[in-house]
């Protein structure tokens, strides 16, 4: 697609990172479930953690675009480094970016922007997963504190983060209109981790259970106003689907680049396997359906830079980009044949990755509905 | 009559591996799958039960079942434990079926009545790519081989007693059969599913495989890896149909315990499209597999039925194991359910040997014959 020079140059830059210091690193933290601090730290230095947040909050003073493209590049060579970016950017960083006070930008938005602590959100639980309203997590408010007690499951980078992002309600019986969003720091006494998972893939990143035990934190702590942490999570997730989208792209088009490398090295009963019009007709359209998903994803982006509505846009990258990223992994382990469920080949790696992309923030059903809902009306 | 009729003693073997799969496998298939450890405790039982040496004639001690005995008990097998069902595949349609069909009687003898006590067989997958290192050099002096080179695949390879090896000349291919010496330098790997199955690569160098010996020449070998494969494609083809209905039953099990929006998510016509779509890949596949295996035993031309049955089945197992995925949400991605393992073993099925494009390849011929 048609990229202005400054984004080809930043795509360069990032392109560059992701080869040199990513890619070598990817099979080691897939096979020994490592999570990545050290390229956490890389990525701080190279201000990639939040592209799109002004400089003055300790951003990069970049847009969307440049963050789908950061997200797109390092998803290539490794989806636990691409999951763990998208989600410290779009579920960490991005709500108190849009629904903080201003004390809260300047006490928690810049360390999270510069990287100097880990963010992350909690909004599913055992039982709220599609139905994210279904929340059991309380917040009770007693004097200037709120009382929270429940627990959240599957939160991407739960155990490590430094800062979260919740939801709770008042009362379970209110639905969306009982939930507001909080924020707790990590160490806040009745907060923990619990149980961490153990995953299909994504297997550097890490998910984790988070338990809140009357656990107290101070009234200033409510993001937004009360009862409207519905509307909290509802943006983040909108602008988050274009980072899981364009994660799902970035695994697909490893998997296409890993194809077409082991196609270009290899001969098939002394036949070069790229002369195969089997294996051209795979090639040509894994690379037109990833073509087609990156206008997707890259065009949500640019309506979201330039203050349009995006939603429909966003819910469609996110499912389109899983759904062909999920194809298209699968035909390139069936390219590699038996090699091809190796560790000596990314491309199994990158299907066990890649199956998160159809169910993470919003499951592709769930797009589904709300690219209906967009388009047929809401009522 | 039913497309597929089952008569009284396939029924009677269809119940009662069922049963050692429910009682025996489920319980460990999941702690096996991470363990990647070859199951040799439950080989033995289903050996001593007479399930282990399924398609070998009575008189060297086999169960002398029919082809569509042997995809019941495949498919029964795995749909608790595809490694399990792979390991007997093998087993049977790559080491005992070359065998009983090209071997002299001496060596039907001896080894048939090997695999009847429960002995493991492997079979050196040869992948065709031609990567320079996996070239494989063999010259016979005095009935032994002398082997060099390396075998990124041999199924079963793990704990096998001996092998079947084909190997790759400039003028064709021949088939040995080897015993196991010292000196093989057994490569593990951490392939994505099948991870009991054994699946190992091999490398020699100048290794003298005693007792080694040609069971086909170039001349004859080429016909014969053919039928092989043909055959071993209604096998994997019956284990790609046990993977698919295990996921369609996990599927139907957690939708209809799962709550969200105040009622069970089998309620949703998008969880139904999901049943739906499996249940519909899953009982074309059935015909196909047993329609492939009927043919087999009524002696008829099985090639482009088994190739169908395979290509489709797989399809089937893989669109099965994501779907299913699916249906569990977050709880699909984790290894606390089983859904997870069913797509990883669908999809190494789905390419052991004969990827899908290779199958089409061959349906075309067939079809175009």
């Amino acid at each position: 697609m048609i990229l202005h020079e400054k984004y080809l140059k930043f795509r360069e830059k990032v392109r560059d990172f992701a080869d040199k210091e990513v890619a070598p690193r990817a099979k080691e933290l897939d096979i020994k479930g490592e999570f990545p601090w050290d390229l956490i730290k890389r990525m701080a230095e190279l201000e990639l953690l939040a592209l799109y947040v002004p400089k003055e909050y300790g951003g990069a003073g970049l847009d969307v675009l440049s963050y789908a493209i950061a997200v797109d590049e390092i998803g290539r060579v490794c989806g636990s480094t691409g999951i763990f970016l998208a989600a410290h950017s779009s579920l960490g960083v991005y709500p108190i970016y849009v629904a903080g006070s201003e004390e809260q930008k300047q006490k928690y938005l810049i360390p999270l922007a510069r990287g100097d602590k880990i963010g992350s959100f909690g909004l599913t639980e055992s039982n709220a997963g599609s139905d994210a309203a279904g929340t059991q997590t309380i917040a009770k408010l007693v004097g200037d504190e709120y009382v929270i007690n429940g627990s959240k499951r599957f939160i991407t980078s739960g155990e490590v983060a430094d800062i979260i992002i919740f939801t709770a309600t008042k009362d379970p019986s209110m639905g969306y209109s009982g939930i507001s969003a909080f924020i707790v720091e990590k160490g806040t006494p009745g907060f923990s981790a619990g149980k961490k998972e153990d995953k299909l893939g994504l297997r550097g990143s890490i998910t984790s259970e988070l338990i809140f035990e009357d656990c107290k934190i101070p009234k200033e702590n409510l993001l937004g106003k009360e009862g409207e942490g519905f509307k909290v999570f509802m943006a983040t997730l909108d602008g988050g689907r274009i980072s899981i989208g364009a994660l799902a792209l970035g695994i697909a088009q490893g998997a296409l680049d890993a194809s077409v490398k082991f196609v270009k090295e290899n001969k098939k009963s002394g036949k070069p396997l790229k002369k195969s019009q089997s294996i051209q007709s795979m090639i040509a359209e894994m690379a037109t359906e990833i073509e087609a998903a990156r206008l997707l994803i890259y065009q949500a982006a640019m309506l979201k830079d330039n203050d349009m509505p995006y939603t429909k846009e966003a819910a469609m990258g996110k499912y389109y980009a899983s759904l062909i990223g999920m194809k298209a992994t699968d035909i390139a382990i069936t390219i590699h044949g038996m090699l091809g469920l190796t560790k000596e080949y990314p491309v199994e790696r990158f299907m066990r990755d890649e199956k998160l992309m159809e169910i993470g923030e919003g499951t592709s059903e769930i797009q589904k509905i709300v690219i209906a809902r967009e388009i047929l009306g809401k009522r | 009559m039913a497309l597929i009729d089952f008569n009284s003693e396939q029924k009677l073997i269809r119940g009662e591996v069922r049963k050692f799969s429910q009682t025996e496998l489920e319980p460990v298939a999941s702690d096996i799958d991470k363990n990647g450890v070859f199951p040799v405790k439950i080989i033995k039982k289903l050996s001593d039960l007479g399930l282990s040496s399924l398609i070998i004639p009575e008189k060297f001690n086999g169960a002398a079942l029919d082809t569509t005995s042997l995809c019941i008990v495949l498919e029964e097998l795995a749909k608790q434990c595809a490694s399990i069902s792979t390991i007997l595949a093998v087993n049977n349609c790559l080491v005992a079926f070359p065998i009983m069909n090209y071997a002299s009687e001496q060596i039907k003898e001896y080894y048939l009545k090997k695999l009847a006590q429960g002995e493991i067989g492997a079979y050196g997958v040869d992948l065709g790519i031609d990567v320079p290192d996996t070239k494989i050099s063999v010259t016979e002096t005095d009935g032994d081989c002398l082997v060099s080179g390396k075998y990124d695949f041999v199924l079963n390879g793990e704990t096998a007693h001996f092998f079947i090896l084909p190997v790759s000349f400039t003028n064709g291919k021949a088939l040995y059969l080897c015993e196991e010496t010292a000196g093989i330098q057994k490569i593990k790997h951490h392939i994505l599913g099948m991870r009991a199955a054994g699946i190992i690569g091999f490398e020699y160098k100048d290794l003298r495989l005693k007792g080694g010996k040609c069971l086909l020449s170039i001349d004859k070998a080429t016909q014969a890896l053919k039928k092989m494969q043909d055959y071993s494609n209604i096998g994997f083809s019956a284990i790609s149909l046990g993977i698919a209905e295990a996921a369609l039953d996990a599927s139907v099990k957690y939708s209809k315990e799962r709550k969200q929006f105040g009622r069970a998510i089998c309620e949703f016509p998008m969880v139904q499209e999901m049943l739906v779509d499996m249940k519909t890949r899953i009982e074309a596949a059935r015909f196909l597999v047993y329609d492939a295996a009927k043919k087999c035993d009524k002696a008829q031309d099985y090639t482009l039925s088994a190739n169908i049955a395979r290509l489709i089945s797989s399809e089937a197992a893989v669109f099965s194991g994501t779907t299913a995925i699916q249906v569990h949400g977050g709880y699909g991605y984790i290894k606390d359910y089983p859904v997870e393992r069913f797509l990883r073993d669908a999809k190494t099925i789905q390419v052991l040997q004969e990827p899908p494009y290779e199958l089409k390849s061959k349906i075309a011929k067939e079809l175009l014959s």
